[in-house]
Formats: structure tokens, sequence, C-alpha cells
């Protein structure tokens, strides 16, 4: 049974081949990655770089979308769960799915036209956004955070399109160096970070739609974009931060910082 | 940023040293370092991080995992490539290239 | 599967400078520099900065639409030695689609591009042919060695744009 994507038209004619032949890459398939995959292969994308070092546990049922109860005891990975949400709806894809961090397999994520950044700490996003400067891959961040304040918790969270040569996170403020002094601080002492579904499907269904719209005809095409998202009155919109960063351009990343500086073909 | 008399001081450790950039990183490749580990020595490639990197001052990125007691080994993707790191801190970027190498190093004694 | 990756800004630049009028060539050409890395089953090849061949350096040539003297490849190779960058010289097919070479580009392109390997043997060097609406050329991956198309072509741009231009 071949697909039928008529829904889909309003996209652009040329879409349909654009999502047979992008190669799209989920650097982390927790609670936001695995929303982005599954939505991902409804909307028909062919080609996937997916990673994840973790197994499906208990704790994580409550938001890792596709995952089933057996698969915590038969200690299936999330990456496994993510190939079968993805050919389940897509048999023809193909899905590179691999079950470790994304740094172990960089080489595959080298060829990704897109990548989303699903991770769990700025580090990992400093690291992940700078792997895309380097190789001319726009990348989409995507995070969430519930936050302890006197009056109650509240749900915060941010999608971010970092595109090449124009601003980035640290342009954005989401990375800084206090951020990432303060989170290697609290190495150990972290614990379970509250997170649920909800959220996440808001953060990747805006992710999501970023994407489309850089890879069709549809919608602004803006470089950079920056929506937060406010999970007590579940209002999602433009941050204000985004009109300080528009207009500059980025000095953190040197256009000659490309490719592989050791590269070397094969000498005679 | 490296100045010239420094560097030297670095290739006298290491030859074919050179200042390189990923990003924000400010970096020093070190083709062949041979470090001192549990009784052996070991050539490795490396990448010394003069600036603040995952929240750590400074940092040294290795080609290949030693075996040396109990480092909290991570891997991280710099330059495009594959390298491995440990947790160590309190070495400030400020000292001399050579002296931050030098202390970085003590996580193998 | 071997990949250019363009920037669509980048290509833009390269149209509009190659669109321009030459009072003694019929087509202009320049260079695209570039960085290069790995694929499981190929090589990426990252296109960095243009440089057009200057206006004093085309000769008047009437059996070909344009052609460039000693001192533009020189330059060419003196910015591929002190930057460490790839060479692919770059000209415009004034039609819509994908480029295919003609065999004057063939024949062309093999009397240059392996002495590029003279002064930078660690990277790919090669040409581009742009149309008005796409992109397509071929690499050499040593001297001596045969060119290849690339297989990919994906310009950055807002949409991204994926070719299959296998030529």
């Amino acid at each position: 049974m071949s697909r039928d994507y008529s829904c889909q038209s309003f996209l652009g004619e040329p879409a349909g081949s654009t999502f047979a032949t992008i190669k799209v890459g989920i650097a982390g398939l927790g609670g936001g990655g695995s929303h982005i995959a599954q939505q991902l292969a409804h909307v028909g994308i062919q080609s996937y770089v997916v990673a994840d070092p973790d197994r499906v546990e208990n704790s994580n049922l409550n938001r890792l979308i596709g995952a089933r109860a057996d698969d915590v005891g038969h200690q299936r990975s999330k990456a496994e769960v993510i190939l079968r949400t993805i050919v389940g709806l897509n048999p023809t894809a193909s899905v590179e799915a691999i079950w470790g961090p994304w740094q172990d397999s960089h080489v595959s994520f080298r060829q990704c036209n897109v990548i989303f950044g699903c991770l769990d700490s700025y580090g990992e996003r400093e690291q992940l956004e700078r792997f895309c400067r380097r190789f001319l891959i726009p990348y989409i961040d995507i995070g969430m955070d519930v936050h302890k304040y006197d009056d109650g918790y509240r749900i915060v969270g941010q999608v971010i399109q970092s595109f090449p040569n124009c601003p980035c996170l640290w342009c954005t403020g989401l990375i800084n160096n206090h951020k990432l002094t303060h989170e290697v601080g609290r190495y150990g002492d972290a614990g379970a970070r509250p997170q649920v579904v909800w959220p996440n499907g808001m953060l990747a269904s805006a992710a999501v739609g970023l994407f489309v719209q850089l890879v069709t005809t549809w919608g602004p095409k803006d470089e950079t974009r920056y929506l937060e998202y406010n999970g007590n009155d579940l209002v999602m919109g433009v941050s204000p931060l985004l009109e300080h960063v528009r207009s500059e351009t980025c000095g953190h990343y040197a256009s000659s910082q490309l490719g592989d500086p050791f590269f070397s073909l094969p000498q005679p | 940023m490296c100045s010239a008399d420094q560097l030297e001081e670095i290739r006298a450790i290491c030859p074919g040293a050179a200042p390189m950039a990923d990003g924000t990183l400010t970096l020093i490749h070190l083709p062949a370092l041979t470090i001192q580990c549990g009784g052996t020595e070991a050539t490795v490639e490396a990448l010394l991080c003069l600036s603040s990197h995952d929240g750590y001052p400074s940092r040294l990125f290795i080609s290949q995992r030693l075996a040396a007691g109990k480092l909290n080994w991570q891997t991280a993707v710099v330059l495009g490539r594959t390298w491995h790191t440990w947790s160590w801190q309190g070495v400030s970027a400020g000292q001399r290239p050579a002296q931050v190498l030098a202390q970085l190093l003590m996580a193998f004694r | 599967m071997n990949t250019l990756r363009i920037a669509a800004s980048l290509l833009e630049q390269v149209r509009q400078n190659l669109s321009l009028p030459h009072p003694v060539a019929y087509e202009r050409m320049g260079f695209v520099h570039c960085r290069a890395a790995r694929l499981r089953d190929g090589i990426l090849v990252l296109a960095e900065t243009y440089e057009p061949v200057a206006d004093e350096n085309y000769v008047a040539d009437t059996e070909v639409g344009g052609r460039m003297n000693g001192a533009a490849i020189r330059i060419a190779m003196q910015r591929s030695l002190t930057t460490g960058t790839g060479i692919f010289h770059v000209h415009m097919h004034d039609w819509t689609g994908i480029p295919v070479p003609s065999a004057t580009d063939r024949r062309e392109a093999r009397k240059f591009v392996p002495d590029f390997f003279n002064v930078q043997p660690k990277m790919p060097h090669g040409f581009l042919i742009v149309s008005q609406d796409a992109l397509a050329g071929w690499l050499w991956g040593g001297k001596s060695t045969e060119p290849a198309a690339f297989d990919r072509v994906e310009i950055g741009g807002r949409p991204i744009r994926i070719l299959d231009v296998r030529v």
C-alpha cells in the first residue's frame, strides 16, 4: 500500500520529492524526540538517522511516544522503539537507529539535511549545534523544564531554529557559560527531571512545523526562529528575545570552520 | 589565545602543535602527545582546550580512552570528530598553556 | 555517495557574478573553494567561498565560451595552498534544469583540474556547472583518478533543495 499524501498538497508540489529524499537526524529519543519521530513519519519523511543511548524504563512510559509496556520487560532500546514507530507508518523508510550517543555515530549525522536536538543538557546542545554549523546543517532544538517556585510548579519550554550563518543558540542566550558551569556543578544532584507528555507534544509539534516550513514552499522563511512555551497558561509565542538577535550577525562561528579539518584523500 | 612563545613551549612537549578553533573553543592540536599512565606510556592525538568547554575552564581531549584509575570519561565531538575527555575541574585557562596541559595530565598519575 | 552542500546565499552570489557581461568572454567563470569530510559511503564537499576570475584574466577565444589565463589558475591555486581548501571551477549554463557538462566542458576540465593536486593533494578538486535553477558537478579524488559526478547536491536555503544530479 502506497501512502496517500493528498491532504498535504497545500505544502506545494516539490514537498513530495523533498520528503522522499531529505535525510533527518534526531539526537535524543525521549519525550521530545519520540514525538518528533512519530510526526515526521506521519508527514512522510523517508530517511532518518536517530540516536539515543538509553533503554525504555518504566518511568519513561508517561511520555515516550510509541513505547509499550512490554518494552520495559524486553529491555528494548529507545532507538528500537522509534524504528518500530517509523517503519510502522512507512515500511519503506530508511532508518539508521543507533543505540548509543549521537557522538558515537557522528559520521552518519553528517549526512543529515536537518537535525533535531532533543537533549537533556546545555552542554549537549552546544556540542550538537557546533557540529551542525561545521557541516552546514540547520538545527532545531527543543527543550522543556519544570521549575519550582513558592507558588507552585511552572512548565516552560522553547523551540529554536538555528540556521547556518545566522544567529545561534549563544546569540539567543539559550547557551551561555554561566549555564554550562552551573550544569557541571549540579552533576550528580540532578535526580529525575520532571517530564510530562503534553508540553513535549506542543514543543515537538512546533518543531516539526518549523521543519516543514524549512523544507517546503509553505510558510514564513525566516532563518532564525525562537518560540517560547508557557506550560501553565498553555501559550506558545515568539520569544521577545528574537527581535534583539534577528538582525545581528553571528560572531560565534567563523565561516572557515567547515568540514573535517583533518580530512585527507588517500595519498599515493 | 596562545602567544608565539607559549606555542613554542607546547611544541617543545609536542612537536607539530598548532592552534585551531571550533566555534567558541580555542584549541591547540597536539598530533602526538605521550602520556605516562599506570606505568606505561601511551601516545595519543590530543586537543588542548584553552577556553571554557561544557562548564570546565580548560580541557584535554584525546583520541582514545586510557586505563587510568576511575576517571569519569565522556565522549565529545570537537572539530567534527570524536574525542574522549574526563571530568577534571579547577585548571584555569589563564595560565601558560604548558602549565594547563601539565595540570590536566595529572589525572593520569 | 559523493555530496555537494552549498548555502543558497553563496550559490546566488555565484549566479549573480556569472551573469555579468564581459567585454571579451561570452561566459564568465570562477572558483568555489571547499572543505571536505568523509561520509559512510563517499565524500561530503562543503562550499566555503566563491572567487570570480578577474576581468583582466580572461582571454579572447572564438572556440569556447570563455577562457581564463594562467594567472587566474595560479591565484586559485595560491588561495587553495594558503587556506587548505579544494578548488572547484565553476561556470554557468544559462538555462533551466540540471546542467550536463558538454564534451568541451569535460575536455577542458581534464586539462587543469589535476594540476590542483600539485598544491593541495589532500583535498578533492573538480568543476561545477550552475544553471538558472540547479547545480551539478564532478570531483576528482586524486590527481590520477577518474572524475566522478556528485550524486547529490544540497542547496541550503529556505526551502532546502535536494537535487539528484547524477550526470
